[in-house]
């Protein structure tokens, strides 16, 4: 089997990033990192699981970003993917899903691939769109959200569970070649090992150079959200912070 | 057949409408002053009730697509009947809810209709040229980005439970009937099941003390129950992450895909406050924020923000009560 796990280099929460001085999007601080999507670690995890019980199946990933994304695919060969593909792309203004979707769409084509993987959701644009936009530049069937996966290798066919809100799922059976997006929890991602790490030092990158696709849509403006509530902040060292907070709960009643 | 200028894509629970078609319905009011030209797009296997229901409550024309050929219908069914609708009425925008549904089949619907597809929109605005900007939050919250789509027309997806929902006191819409037949395509849904175990634990106490990824790891939750433990009527809750790594059940989930509660207090130790969270407990009484980046989006939605490690904090605080 052939298995493509689509992943993305996202900036860590806590690391964060700045808004570029025309206002028109984010760009990186001096104290930005990067990692790889916490989504996608969960859906190359589910990829890998399947490489382990199924012989001769081979796991590629694919990321679109610049050049510092090689290091999501470093990542990926240190758990367990076999091959990388790195669409070169400079990601300094905001890049629709539709664009990234048919770039991605385009390398997938040529892989014959039996079970393609996305996470349902990018930490940084959180559109949950582009798995699903994928599958329909393939033209293959999608399901989103997927909490649990059953094989039937034989039959040509996954057995999924995907979840909606209030703790309803549906459960359904969709014909490979499919394109599946994955949600926290299905299973727990492994860190990469050491000696995998080391060896994928000297792997290969298939490396493809940037042919953009017209976007669908601008970023006009990005600003930092509105306060909706008073957002006191209490200054002060600990002890202070502490003394106010159980100032605040006595106020309340919360504490005795 | 007249080109109307929104689709409305609804959504059911079973045969029955869901609140967020009335969102929906609220905002393409704000989009489009000639209701004549907004239509409601229902698709079921037995979508008559929701149709008169929908046609009732907003006043608007309602095109209700029964499908038959299946038992569970699939979003790709959902897919072709509303490409099918686009195509006859020519839309500038397909409103549709960010649910698990709606981003099931939006972006995809986007692609064959070769439409931008703007997901997450958390409101609609008018740019200085007259042209509607939407609206959505990046980066688990910190920033909010206003979009452009560029084409016609735009898929619109826009987070259920922001907006008020809507009551006509006009006269129904119209309701036109069609028929569709699926084939047993490449998806066939099997069943629907409900794991709903919401605690009442969370839906009684004063006080919720949730717990987030920022508290490190399983045994630090010991602070945080301790913590919990000083104030009388106090539960313990956690972001999903905590329950995907198994450090909370999932009936301890406050969220989107969890619970939705709405204490008098709740204290947020350690969570980023991304919109999925903030879904499930936006409507508390009074909310503090405890985490050591002064950046997080939680401190948006608090009242009272302290900037600190979470464990470090709760550790003097625990020193401070007992020296009290
Ligand atoms: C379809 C869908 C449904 C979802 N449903 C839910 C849901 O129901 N509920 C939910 O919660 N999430 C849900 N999520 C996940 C959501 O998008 C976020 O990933 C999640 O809420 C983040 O959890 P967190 O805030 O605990 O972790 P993070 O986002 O990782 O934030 C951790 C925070 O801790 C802070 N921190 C780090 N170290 C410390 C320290 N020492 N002291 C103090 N603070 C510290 C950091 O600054 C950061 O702000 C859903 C996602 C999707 C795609
Ligand atoms: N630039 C990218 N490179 C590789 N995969 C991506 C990229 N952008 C999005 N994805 C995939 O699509 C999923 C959903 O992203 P999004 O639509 O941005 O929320 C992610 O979890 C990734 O699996």
């Amino acid at each position: 089997m052939n298995i493509l796990v689509l992943i993305k280099q996202v900036p860590q929460t806590e690391a964060a990033t700045e808004i570029n001085p025309a206002g028109s999007y984010i760009e990186r601080s001096p104290v930005t990192l990067y990692k790889m999507n916490r989504f996608d670690e969960y859906a190359l995890e589910e990829a890998l699981r399947i490489k382990e019980t199924c012989p001769e199946t081979r796991v590629d990933v694919i990321t679109l970003g610049p050049e510092h994304a090689k290091e999501v695919i470093r990542r990926a060969y240190g758990m367990g993917a076999d091959n990388g593909i790195h669409i070169l792309a400079d990601n300094s203004n905001y890049l629709d899903p539709s664009a990234v979707a048919a770039r991605i769409g385009e390398e997938a084509a040529k892989g014959n691939y039996d079970l393609i993987f996305a996470g349902i959701m990018s930490e940084d644009m959180m559109q949950s769109q582009t798995g699903q936009m994928v599958a329909e530049v393939l033209g293959l069937p999608c399901v989103s959200s997927v909490v649990a996966l059953t094989l039937d290798e034989r039959a040509g066919k996954v057995m999924v569970k995907r979840e909606l809100e209030g703790g309803v799922r549906h459960s359904l059976e969709a014909d490979m070649p499919v394109v599946l997006t994955v949600q926290a929890g299905i299973n727990t991602p492994r860190y990469p090992t050491l000696s995998k790490v080391l060896k994928a030092n000297g792997k290969d990158i298939t490396t493809i150079t940037e042919n953009p696709v017209p976007p669908r849509q601008t970023c006009v403006l990005i600003r930092y959200p509105e306060k909706q509530r008073a957002g006191v902040v209490v200054e002060g060292s600990r002890a202070d912070k502490v003394r106010e907070l159980a100032r605040i709960l006595r106020q309340k009643n919360i504490m005795r | 057949m007249n080109d109307k200028h929104i689709l409305i894509i609804a959504e059911l629970d079973e045969d029955r409408l869901k609140p967020v078609t009335f969102e929906l319905s609220h905002h393409a009011k704000n989009m489009e002053s000639n209701p004549d030209n907004i239509l409601l797009v229902i698709t079921g296997t037995a979508p008559g009730h929701a149709a008169r229901e929908a046609s009732e409550r907003t006043g608007l024309d309602v095109l209700c697509v029964t499908v038959s050929g299946t038992e569970f219908m699939t979003n790709a069914t959902r897919k072709d009947v509303v490409v099918s609708a686009a195509k006859r009425f020519n839309p500038s925008y397909i409103l549709c809810p960010h649910s698990s549904e709606g981003t099931d089949y939006g972006p995809g619907l986007a692609v064959r209709l070769s439409a931008a597809c703007i997901s997450a929109v958390n409101g609609i605005t008018r740019g200085e040229d007259g042209s509607l900007l939407f609206s959505r939050s990046i980066c688990g919250g910190q920033y909010n980005a206003l979009m452009k789509p560029d084409t016609k027309p735009a898929v619109i997806l826009v987070q259920p439970g922001l907006f008020p929902t809507e009551k006509n006191q006009g006269e129904p819409g119209r309701i036109i009937a069609e028929t569709y037949t699926t084939q047993i395509g490449h998806i066939r849904m099997t069943g629907i099941e409900k794991t709903r175990e919401s605690s009442s634990e969370l839906g009684q106490a004063k006080v919720i003390v949730a717990a987030g990824r920022g508290v490190g790891n399983k045994e630090n939750l010991d602070a945080i129950r301790r913590f919990a433990a000083l104030f009388p009527g106090a539960a313990v809750a956690g972001s999903r992450p905590l329950i995907d790594m198994g450090w909370l059940e999932y009936r301890y989930q406050v969220g989107i895909t969890g619970n939705v509660v709405s204490p008098p207090v709740y204290i947020a130790c350690g969570i980023s406050g991304s919109t999925q969270h903030i879904a499930g407990m936006g409507t508390s009484g009074y909310v503090i924020a405890i985490n050591s980046d002064p950046h997080a989006a939680i401190f948006n939605v608090s009242d009272l923000c302290i900037v600190d490690d979470i464990i470090g904090f709760i550790d003097a605080f625990e020193d401070f009560e007992k020296e009290e």
